[in-house]
């Protein structure tokens, strides 16, 4: 696989994990691109395997929460961060309410948190796993 | 060669007031003059049309560059200079404009209206007290304010902040805001008295945006465009009054040159390099204003001098920004047709013995990305959270009066670079006092929330030539803007500042520089 076939399979895979969504091509044209271009570097920022985590099919949603929670900038979320740009403008995600709704709002609160810690927990999980070898 | 009565550096803020100063002499204006790519005019319908319509708004909100997402690996920039049609403001060649600075985010712009192509637009004027350790008083200001007040088109409210801004006649109506401040500023104005107490008033931001027509321009059309579309009309910027002056024959403006030294005699010698031909050339002129701004104008005397030993003075407000949530508008819709720019504070901390100004943003017409990895919620969830708590959200920016300190400092390096030394000063007492009494209006907050962007992220860059009554060193201006040592060289911008006031310093900057301007173009 080349690099940018990487890059289609890396952005697929976030999206489905992420967002349970399939991006439009052109927006997978614009995630290859964009990397290509260097949007996305290691530079000054902790490095992660985000090939080993799609690879074995690892949750990437929770893996990134918790190393940019206890890690601070790395790879993971500069990826992460790109898709989710690409998402929001080009309408792939919803980030803006339209009508009002105040127990619905407190509903999805709740559920978000709850999945936060979750994930919080899963990630933190994967990594120990990961240091001691048992995920390799 | 043509012999002028004044030449103006820059086209920022200072240079148009000193512009409108020197109308009826032969004023020529050098400038850099990036300018913004045309196709920008051409988006004219709301921000969230843009967005929510799949790939009509790419080249507006993401950039044929990418540009959009230049957060993600590089340093950090603010959403109004990282937005594609932005870029132009801060863009410059490598060699123009390096600073080598570990600690400074230093944004200098060559664009033809300067830093204001993004600025806030708030337009304060100052009183006795920010002016104490000014060599000039209010009343020396006074007639200058009100002109540029005319000549801009400002909108606000002699409301309950009027004893901090000064009253002005020369207000518009305040710009439409949010439902959420407006629930604000009615709790406020119940609880008013108590506030007062604490030091605290709140109120309608004074803004150079238009709610009127004004000089033939359009009013607000509140289209949320401010962080992407450049020079959105209602929106005052210094180029509206350049090209007024351009047209009316009473400026001459050459862009594409880049002031490199200025030598003084009985006439000045502005040696300039032009960049579309990569040539020098010289412009001869009785007097020199310099409104470079305060990092470029002392660059560019050092530099005249060839001095590559002095330190100077720098300052910049120091900034910190708290997010506030409004518990009864979380799930509310968002607003699609209000200005960003909300409600505005100021604090007089008592204990502190300082004046704090704050403005409250809401989160309109930015991309929820830029702020959604701010959140400690995993990824999966975060459009969710965003689409619940931003419409109940106001970011509250505080700034601090700032005094010249020995650590803070900058200096020409042999290779003509600039090197930059800065230490940030926080001010972690003051946000949680704030914090505390903002609870009483509804706003919830904390302060592990408080972020402090680097040292130089206000764009208040002011001080490297301060105006004294009696300077003592060559690199201190008299009151009347001449630079100490020098006979025809003024300086007109925040160079001039001996301490920088909490207030924006925008309007200051411009009615000092017309005052300069007016007391050189009598001689002239």
């Amino acid at each position: 696989m080349n690099l940018n076939d990487i890059r289609v399979t890396e952005f697929h895979y976030i999206c489905s994990k992420a967002f349970n969504l399939t991006p439009p091509p052109y927006v997978v044209n614009q995630y290859v691109t964009a990397s290509a271009q260097g949007v996305v570097t290691d530079n000054n920022c902790r490095n992660i395997d985000v090939g080993f985590l799609v690879d074995n099919q690892l949750d990437i949603v929770s893996v990134e929460f918790f190393c940019r929670t206890f890690v601070g900038d790395n790879l993971l979320t500069r990826k992460l961060k790109l898709a989710v740009y690409l998402l929001e403008i080009s309408a792939q995600i919803e980030v803006d309410r339209e009508e009002s709704a105040f127990f619905t709002a407190f509903y999805e609160l709740t559920k978000s948190l709850v999945i936060s810690i979750l994930k919080l927990a899963g990630g933190g999980l994967m990594v120990y796993l990961y240091k001691r070898s048992i995920l390799l | 060669m043509k012999l002028y009565d004044v030449i103006i550096v820059g086209a920022g803020p200072a240079g148009a007031a000193a512009a409108l100063g020197l109308q009826g002499s032969k004023v020529l204006m050098l400038d850099v003059g990036h300018q913004p790519d045309p196709l920008a005019k051409s988006y004219d319908e709301n921000y969230y049309k843009y967005k929510s319509a799949s790939n009509k708004g790419d080249e507006l909100l993401l950039g044929r560059n990418y540009e959009s997402l230049h957060n993600i690996s590089q340093p950090y920039l603010m959403p109004k200079l990282k937005a594609p049609f932005q870029r132009y403001v801060t863009q410059a060649r490598s060699e123009l404009g390096k600073v080598i600075s570990p600690d400074f985010n230093t944004q200098l712009s060559y664009a033809k209206g300067g830093l204001a192509n993004a600025w806030g637009a708030q337009l304060l004027r100052y009183d006795d007290d920010d002016l104490k350790e000014f060599p000039i008083e209010y009343a020396d200001l006074e007639p200058h304010y009100e002109e540029l007040e005319q000549e801009i088109g400002l909108s606000g409210a002699n409301d309950d902040l009027g004893v901090i801004y000064g009253s002005s006649k020369n207000l518009q109506a305040p710009l439409e805001k949010g439902k959420l401040a407006k629930k604000i500023l009615s709790r406020y104005k119940r609880k008013k008295k108590s506030f007062h107490k604490k030091g605290f008033r709140i109120g309608e931001p004074r803004l150079g945006v238009i709610s009127e027509s004004h000089k033939g321009r359009r009013p607000a059309d509140y289209n949320n465009l401010e962080f992407f579309k450049p020079n959105v009309e209602a929106n005052y910027t210094p180029i509206f009054t350049i090209d007024r002056l351009i047209a009316e024959g009473e400026l001459e403006y050459l862009c594409g040159r880049y002031v490199e030294n200025i030598s003084d005699d009985d006439i000045c010698v502005v040696h300039a390099r032009n960049l579309c031909l990569g040539i020098d050339e010289q412009y001869l002129a009785k007097k020199v204003i310099i409104c470079a701004g305060a990092v470029n104008s002392a660059k560019l005397v050092l530099k005249s001098r060839c001095d590559y030993e002095t330190r100077l003075p720098i300052m910049d407000n120091s900034l910190s920004l708290i997010p506030f949530v409004e518990v009864s508008s979380i799930g509310s819709a968002l607003e699609k047709k209000s200005y960003y720019n909300q409600l505005c504070l100021a604090y007089e901390c008592e204990d502190d013995k300082q004046r704090v100004i704050g403005t409250f943003y809401a989160l309109t017409g930015v991309l929820a990305t830029d702020l959604m990895f701010d959140l400690p919620v995993a990824a999966s969830v975060m459009p969710l959270i965003a689409k619940n708590i931003f419409p109940a959200m106001l970011v509250l920016h505080l700034w601090y009066e700032t005094l010249p300190s020995s650590q803070n400092w900058l200096s020409l390096m042999a290779d003509n670079q600039l090197q930059i030394n800065y230490k940030q000063i926080t001010n972690k007492p003051i946000e949680k006092k704030a914090i505390s009494i903002l609870r009483g209006l509804g706003l919830i907050s904390h302060s592990k929330l408080i972020q402090y962007p680097e040292a130089g992220s206000s764009f208040h860059y002011a001080g490297t030539l301060p105006m004294k009554k009696e300077p003592t060193s060559p690199y201190q201006t008299w009151v009347d803007g001449r630079l100490n040592g020098s006979n025809n060289i003024f300086v007109a911008d925040g160079s001039i500042f001996p301490v920088l006031p909490a207030k924006n310093l925008s309007l200051t900057i411009m009615a000092n520089a017309l005052r300069v301007a007016r007391g050189i173009g009598a001689k002239v």
